[in-house]
């Protein structure tokens, strides 16, 4: 049976639902519960007058003053937009008078916001970077922000109990934790051991929610549907995926490894005891040029990236005697290489500085670039690198050499060549150490 | 076939008709809006309370609290402002021009 004490907190309590599901002005929370309260306190003055029992009452009463849903919706739309109440309002009701924030409460939102400052440092930088055409690197830029956007709603909403973003907080950690966790396992099979300090601080947070109440702290929000919570699984895992995903985002903007073609040629001298020495010859036809300068990246730095094109030997056993230094490799040193017109000798070489350094082909040495501002399309660039072995290589151990070329991080062209061979590189649109500058 | 459908403004303006008249409180206003109009115009109660607030931030009303007795929860009371007055005046226009429009259309 309904007391009168009950009936009045089950009134007091509609309004306060009323008032969670809106977005209002926390300064005028107070005063709007006190009036809904007051109208519902004499409907069911009424009611009873009217002969009910204070349950039929009570009950009578709610159901004419309307549900928190939409009565929450209204109120909102009378302080904000209809833009704002359908898509912030819905994620940020007004601040409820909190009762104990949970032992996590601190720990979840300082993660949040240490997650929206990085999405921001990459909604910044993503496009000058140049780590990215720049349509990608605006889609990159657009990803970060909508997880930026909705990584400070979240912060926000664990102030205001809402489930969603203890939601919000979980997703993150386990993706953080994902993402550390493949980090580890990858630098792992390479040989070192890289620990990801997001994944560090999302592992501390695990615990520590966990441990925490946080049942009580979210009870008086509306449950997360199948919408919202697609829409967090979205916005938190699209900047992890980003960097992969806008790699196959068509762009005619940019040139593509079709614009460029390579050909490693390597002649070597011998002795009846095997290779001693020799020369690798690369040319270059560039179909156009107008892709090769710098790049947006010269924008932050004031220093030019031009393309890198590097040479390292492969397939030889390596060296470890004396008489040869950085950058020899596997018992081989190089004399310095040039690139010139092949037609006129020009020279065609960019400063060594300049280089933006072979990411591509991670480990490739002897690193040269082409100078843009001399190349032509359609005219031929020869780059000659002499080499020589410190021990004569039989017929069996020859040395290999890679030629790569990097434009940019975002393709490449690479062609393996042997003594007396002529070998046509080929595209690699995967780098061996892919360059990511989102978080 | 649903009945009439009211829009905000409409509602808007429906609640400055009746403050109008005189002074009133939420629950006043729906009790009078629901018998002036035989019952024709009976939204949900609550929604009277979203329309009040947009009306004063519109600086169209202007709330008051008004203690009643012991025990019995407090009232506030809404008044029309100047601002109020002349956008009633105004909307009440507009409306009796509708009205005729309409009425010529559908006799």
């Amino acid at each position: 049976m309904t007391t009168s004490a009950d009936a009045i907190d089950a009134l007091r309590a509609h309004a306060e639902r009323i008032l969670d599901n809106s977005a209002m002005p926390a300064a005028e929370r107070e005063d709007v519960a006190e009036e809904l309260y007051g109208h519902l306190w004499q409907r069911w003055q009424d009611e009873l007058a009217a002969g009910r029992d204070e349950q039929a009452a009570l009950e009578a009463a709610i159901a004419a003053f309307g549900g928190p849903s939409d009565l929450g919706k209204e109120m909102t739309l009378a302080y904000h937009s209809r833009l704002y109440a359908t898509t912030i309002g819905v994620l940020l009701p007004a601040i409820t008078p909190s009762s104990q924030r949970p032992a996590g409460y601190t720990t979840a939102r300082v993660i949040v916001g240490l997650w929206a400052a990085l999405l921001a440092v990459g909604v910044v930088f993503t496009v000058p970077t140049g780590a990215f055409t720049p349509i990608r690197g605006l889609v990159a830029s657009l990803v970060c922000l909508c997880g930026m956007a909705m990584a400070v709603l979240a912060y926000r909403a664990l102030a205001r109990r809402q489930r969603w973003a203890l939601v919000y907080v979980q997703i993150l950690l386990v993706a953080l934790i994902l993402r550390g966790s493949a980090v580890l396992a990858d630098t792992i099979a390479k040989g070192g051991v890289t620990v990801d300090f997001m994944a560090l601080v999302a592992l501390i947070g695990i615990v520590t929610i966990r441990r925490s109440n946080w049942k009580s702290w979210v009870a008086g929000s509306r449950p997360v549907g199948l919408g919202l919570a697609a829409v967090i699984v979205v916005t938190v895992g699209m900047p992890f995926g980003a960097p992969v995903a806008v790699g196959a985002i068509p762009d005619p903007t940019v040139a593509s490894a079709d614009d460029l073609s390579m050909q490693a040629h390597v002649d070597c001298a011998r002795t009846s005891q095997g290779v001693t020495g020799g020369t690798v010859t690369v040319d270059l036809v560039w179909k156009r040029t107008d892709f090769l300068p710098y790049g947006p990246n010269w924008f932050i730095t004031g220093i030019p990236r031009t393309d890198a094109i590097s040479l390292a030997s492969v397939g030889q056993q390596d060296y470890s005697g004396p008489g040869f230094e950085f950058p020899s490799q596997s018992g081989i040193a190089y004399e310095d290489p040039s690139f010139v017109d092949a037609a006129t000798g020009k020279k065609a070489d960019a400063d060594m500085f300049a280089s933006s350094g072979n990411t591509f082909f991670n480990g490739d040495r002897m690193l040269t670039s082409v100078d843009p501002a001399t190349t032509v399309s359609g005219r031929t660039y020869r780059g000659t690198y002499g080499f020589t072995l410190q021990a004569p290589a039989p017929a069996d151990d020859e040395p290999v050499f890679r030629v790569g070329y990097d434009h940019q991080s975002r393709w490449g062209v690479e062609a393996i060549a042997t003594c007396g061979q002529i070998v046509t590189g080929h595209s690699v649109l995967t780098p061996e150490h892919p360059v990511t500058y989102l978080p | 076939m649903a009945g009439p459908q009211l829009s905000r403004g409409e509602f808007g303006l429906l609640i400055l008709g009746l403050l109008g008249r005189r002074e009133m409180y939420g629950y006043e206003i729906v009790a009078e809006l629901r018998s002036t109009t035989d019952g024709v115009v009976d939204l949900p109660e609550g929604t009277v309370y979203p329309a009040l607030r947009r009306l004063e931030r519109d600086g169209l009303v202007a709330g008051h609290w008004v203690e009643i007795a012991q025990g019995t929860p407090r009232r506030r009371y809404y008044a029309l402002t100047a601002a109020g007055e002349h956008a009633l005046n105004a909307g009440r226009a507009d409306w009796l021009r509708f009205k005729a429009a309409a009425d010529s259309v559908l006799g």
